[in-house]
């Protein structure tokens, strides 16, 4: 079985050093993170939790490079994001990252299989055919690649974007509420996929998520609240994550 | 309801800004249309040649021809190129009128100053130089200012402005050419109008009054403080002629100075189907964007149908707010047209469609026709988009994407289809008329197979975006792949936008097209037409005195001469009266110089009196065979009964009627002729004979063949020219569209295309699909339009030859894709822009 984090297995997929984001200036500022030093090794699934507000969002776009902090260092597999130009940061997103939204993940006039095969056309490479028929196998989508989105439930679509996202091999995968507009069922086969492909694939995953069972199926929790790092638990149940939850809220 | 349809207005502002500027720019080219026509309609000329007189008394120009029978007559007024003139006993009349001081006689005739160099003096901003006899100078007033006032034959007063240019003062000889000849003449004095050296577009000589003769104009002085009005009045009282005319104020100064009023008359007319295609561009513009707006709104509006809205009130609510809108956009649009109209007349001037004199005049009247016309058509745009919109179920448009819609609704095939069979009957009599009214026809072809392709655009689009779409794929993998993939997605959007892109194209090629396809008729014809070695016309005047044909007659080495004189003929065009031009020639020597084509009978017949030559185009229109008879009047009106002797092919240029130039001598006011065409002996030299003739007469200009034929071509490509303007304006007006329709339609994917640059498009690539995009709708509009420019080009070319020709003049019609391609560019950019101006990230967090 191939396995897609072994040359990084010696850094860390992720690193952030003492990341801040404001927005606003002055009196009206708004510090959405403050000072976040986190690493996350490779093969890992971590989510973050936290209330609304508590910058979970911001953390993922800084920690994918869709937006620059205003100090401190995110480090993708080593590489300093901030000293990245716009070209190459977007070559990144082409290979090294991979996105999966709540929802309007999808290009609507593209099907499933052209979907899966985008971030390929774009860089102009041959898409392997043999790992990418592996990856649609493991998504179980097989028979439904020449559907349009609207054509597709959410559930599928949800995983047409997981499949796109790890055809590219990427070293992280990032995913923000992805069972967020899924039912309980869809949304438990969807944790069950992402939990698998790690597994398998030692596949590095960041979740952002404010369902304490989704978080459940992670490796480690991070809690965020007011913008800074207040816990972390490692393999924890959905009640510990659930009651944690309501002291950050309080 | 209303209140709800303002409050959706404003909080959907963006989705509303497209068809605000669609109606805007209509109300604008409404406005401006409008100002323009009104301007001309009241312009007078800048200086009033009539000034001192009250009243200026002369017979009706035109001719009165009584059409149908029975119930319905109809009266049609044609214009007389020989105006006819007055009793010669009106001035008595007038004379015993109660208040009026004197009555002047003024009857203008062509008299032109040449100078030192041999060259002749045209009119400023090249119009007429007319003699009059001294007393008329009273009516400007004219008054001296140096010199005296002619006494004999042989003096002559000129004024101050054409004084100045031939450098000649009291005292000086001059040579003045008129019909009769040219001669020497001793400058008397110098006189100037009011306010300048002389008129602004006559120069006007004064000899001494001439014999008895009827007048053109008899000029009524009044004593000073008499109304006006009751003076026309009384004059008109005590004139008691039947068809004359009492003229006051801007009639009488546009009588003073007609070639300012011909300037206006073609001004205005044309402005006339500027308007009309451009008032059904407009209408298309405001469908195409108000249909737009409510396809992207279609989810909206199942919400509201699912929620229990009725489908009337669904489309009350979108008349409501294409109301609001376009009332909004009703004064923006008026204020708009203001600079448009500057511009339209500034072009106008400056190409010489429009003399300086038609100047802009504001007034309420184009506010509120181009405000109503923007609301008017507001109106079955709406009506027509939202009937469809109102009645979809609520769960069949929220799953718009996924079931596979019919591309097409049955009624809009059925309209389409019946636009295209319209076509055809429009098109036969195109060829059944033939000449140059056939070839007026195509536009009308035109603009039915465009109605016709706007309503199929989403079928053509349909059909058409496959080879497009592989084509695009063949160029780039990646961005012509997605723009490939996403017009196949998205049928409506690219038709919409295809059918603008058809309509420029349609236009434009047909204008080129038709436009080219007259003017290498025409050459081609006068090319083969001319068989004279020599040519001699008029250069700057309006032409040779009578005498020069005979002069040159006399030459050694001249074979065969014939004067050709053009005046018009009134005949009938489809059941009602027209003008046409007829030419005077000479029937024993004509053969020799011109070959019309002669298809039947001969000529040389046309020595005989009563007798005519037809042209091809007409007589197959009305159906003449050689023998029959034709009734028509001369250029003074005069009605004629003619036998036809002879039938041609080669008419555009010449003239649809041939006659005897002897024929026409009772009809002309002056002895001019147009050109006279000269055959040399074999081995003369016939440059050398016709120097004598330039020397005599300074006017004369000796051309060969083919410089003869080069000046026919001049003469078409001003009218070239004014299509070519009339195009401009309509694509620009187009184009602006376009771009509106472009934006609107990019500005609701910008979630997509945030997208893309997440998933890893740089940004090159995300512009370059956004261009493959514009493509795609661009290559089909412009093969469609092209297509229906080709059928006005085989109708044109078939109207004016008898056989329909597919030659299309590569280098002129290459002006279309060129074009094309430069509006896709333009038309990607703004959206381009805009979508790459948001980081991907809030991109994909904003609302529509």
């Amino acid at each position: 079985m191939t396995e897609i984090g072994t040359e990084t297995a010696v850094r860390a997929a992720v690193a952030l050093d003492k990341v801040t984001k404001r927005y606003g200036r002055g009196r009206a500022a708004v510090e959405a993170l403050r000072g976040v030093s986190l690493e996350l090794p490779a093969g890992s699934f971590t989510a973050i939790m936290g209330p609304s507000g508590s910058g979970k969002s911001t953390f993922l776009h800084c920690a994918a490079g869709l937006d620059r902090p205003t100090s401190g260092q995110v480090l993708l597999e080593g590489t300093d994001l901030a000293e990245l130009r716009e070209a190459r940061l977007t070559r990144l997103r082409r290979d090294r990252i991979g996105f999966v939204f709540q929802s309007f993940n999808l290009v609507p006039s593209l099907t499933a299989g052209q979907n899966i095969a985008l971030p390929q056309r774009l860089a102009r490479r041959r898409a392997d055919k043999e790992w990418t028929r592996e990856v649609v196998d493991r998504v179980g989508l097989s028979g439904r690649l020449g559907h349009r989105p609207g054509e597709l439930s959410g559930g599928q679509q949800q995983r047409v974007a997981i499949a796109r996202a790890l055809v590219a091999k990427p070293a992280v995968v990032f995913a923000d509420e992805p069972t967020g507009a899924l039912d309980l069922a869809t949304g438990r086969d969807i944790l069950t996929l992402l939990r698998a492909v790690v597994d398998a694939w030692r596949q590095t995953l960041v979740m952002v998520t404010h369902d304490p069972a989704a978080a459940a199926y992670a490796d480690r929790v991070l809690f965020l609240a007011d913008g800074t790092i207040v816990d972390t638990m490692e393999r924890p149940e959905a009640a510990r994550i659930a009651d944690r939850m309501t002291s950050l809220g309080a | 309801m209303f209140r709800l349809a303002l409050s959706t207005v404003r909080s959907r502002r963006f989705g509303f800004a497209g068809s605000f500027v669609a109606v805007a720019l209509a109300v604008a080219l409404v406005f401006a249309w409008f100002t323009l026509l009104l301007s001309g309609l009241r312009a007078s000329p800048a200086a009033d040649r009539f000034g001192a007189a009250a009243a200026v008394v002369r017979m009706d120009p035109a001719l009165t021809v009584r059409t149908g029978s029975g119930q319905n007559t109809d009266k049609e007024r044609l214009p007389l190129d020989q105006p006819p003139r007055l009793p010669t006993d009106a001035a008595e009349r007038l004379r015993k009128v109660q208040s009026v001081r004197s009555v002047v006689a003024d009857t203008p005739f062509y008299a032109q100053v040449v100078d030192r160099r041999g060259s002749p003096l045209a009119g400023p901003r090249d119009g007429p130089s007319l003699g009059h006899a001294w007393q008329a100078a009273a009516l400007t007033p004219f008054r001296l200012r140096a010199g005296r006032a002619p006494r004999g034959p042989d003096e002559v007063v000129l004024d101050a402005d054409v004084a100045r240019r031939a450098g000649a003062g009291p005292g000086d000889t001059v040579r003045v050419v008129t019909a009769q000849g040219t001669r020497g003449m001793r400058v008397s004095g110098v006189a100037s109008p009011p306010g300048g050296s002389g008129l602004p577009s006559q120069t006007a000589l004064f000899f001494t009054g001439a014999a008895q003769e009827r007048p053109q104009f008899l000029g009524v002085i009044a004593e000073p403080g008499t109304p006006p009005g009751a003076l026309a009045d009384r004059v008109r009282a005590a004139l008691g002629v039947p068809g004359a005319q009492v003229l006051t104020g801007r009639a009488a100064a546009r009588a003073g100075s007609p070639e300012v009023g011909e300037q206006l008359e073609y001004a205005t007319l044309f402005l006339g189907p500027m308007g009309g295609i451009g008032l059904f561009l407009a209408i298309f513009v405001i469908a195409g964007t108000f249909g737009l707006s409510i396809l992207q709104r279609s989810r909206e509006i199942a919400l509201l149908r699912a929620v229990g809205a009725t489908p009337w009130q669904i489309r009350r609510m979108l008349v409501a707010e294409a109301f609001a809108v376009s009332l909004a956009a009703g004064l923006p649009g008026c204020l708009l047209g203001l600079p448009l109209a500057w511009l339209v007349r500034r072009l106008m001037v400056g190409n010489s469609i429009a003399p300086p004199d038609l100047s802009l005049q504001i007034s309420p009247a184009p506010f509120a026709i181009a405000i109503g016309a923007g609301l008017l058509v507001t109106l079955p745009a709406v009506l027509l988009s939202a009937h469809h919109a109102a009645r979809v179920r609520a769960t069949e448009a929220l799953r718009e994407a996924a079931a596979p819609r019919r591309i097409i609704s049955v009624p809009r095939l059925l309209l389409a289809l019946t636009a295209l069979g319209g076509a055809v009957p429009v098109h036969v009599l195109s060829q059944h008329v033939g000449g140059e009214v056939g070839v007026a026809f195509q536009y009308l072809t035109v603009m039915i197979l465009m109605t016709a392709a706007a309503l199929a655009s989403p079928l053509l689009t349909r059909i058409l975006t496959p080879p497009v779409g592989a084509l695009l794929r063949a160029v780039s993998r990646s961005s012509g792949w997605l723009a490939a993939a996403a017009a196949r997605a998205d049928v409506r959007r690219v038709a919409s936008a295809a059918a603008s892109v058809m309509m420029c194209a349609a236009l434009g090629s047909a204008a080129l097209l038709i436009s080219a396809s007259i003017e290498s008729t025409a050459v081609g014809q006068s090319q083969r037409r001319v068989v004279a070695d020599r040519v001699l016309t008029a250069r700057d005047a309006p032409g040779l005195p009578a005498a020069t044909a005979a002069e040159v007659r006399g030459l050694p080495g001249v074979a065969a001469v014939s004067p050709l004189r053009s005046t018009t003929f009134v005949s009938t065009v489809l059941g009602s009266p027209d003008t046409l031009v007829a030419q005077g020639v000479d029937p024993a020597s004509i053969g020799s110089v011109l070959d019309p084509g002669v298809r039947a009978g001969s000529l040389a017949a046309l020595a005989e009196p009563g007798t005519v030559a037809v042209s091809r185009t007409h007589a197959r229109e009305r159906g003449w065979k050689t023998g029959d008879r034709v009734r028509g009047w001369l250029g003074d009106g005069t009605p004629v009964n003619l036998r036809i002797v002879a039938v041609y092919d080669r008419s555009l240029g010449l003239g649809d009627f041939l006659l005897a130039r002897a024929a026409l001598t009772g009809h002309l006011h002056e002895p001019l002729d147009d050109a006279v065409l000269v055959r040399g002996r074999s081995g003369a030299d016939l440059d050398e004979a016709l120097r004598k003739v330039t020397a005599t007469t300074p006017t004369v200009r000796v051309l060969d063949a083919p410089a003869y034929a080069r000046l026919s071509r001049s003469g078409l490509s001003q009218s070239t020219t004014n299509v070519h303007i009339v195009l401009g304006l309509l694509v620009a007006f187009s184009a602006v569209s376009i771009v509106n329709t472009a934006v609107m339609g990019t500005a609701e994917r910008a979630r997509e295309f945030a997208l893309l640059r997440l998933v890893g498009a740089s940004r090159g690539q995300v512009v370059r699909t956004i261009c493959m995009e514009t493509a795609v709708a661009a290559l089909i509009g412009t093969l469609v339009g092209s297509a229906i420019g080709l059928v006005a080009l085989a109708g044109a070319t078939g109207a004016l030859t008898g056989s329909p020709s597919l030659h299309v003049p590569l280098a002129r019609y290459a002006l279309v894709p060129s074009g094309v391609a430069l509006l896709g560019l333009l038309v990607s950019v703004l959206p381009a822009a805009m979508v790459l101006r948001y980081r991907p990230v809030e991109a994909l967090g904003r609302r529509e």
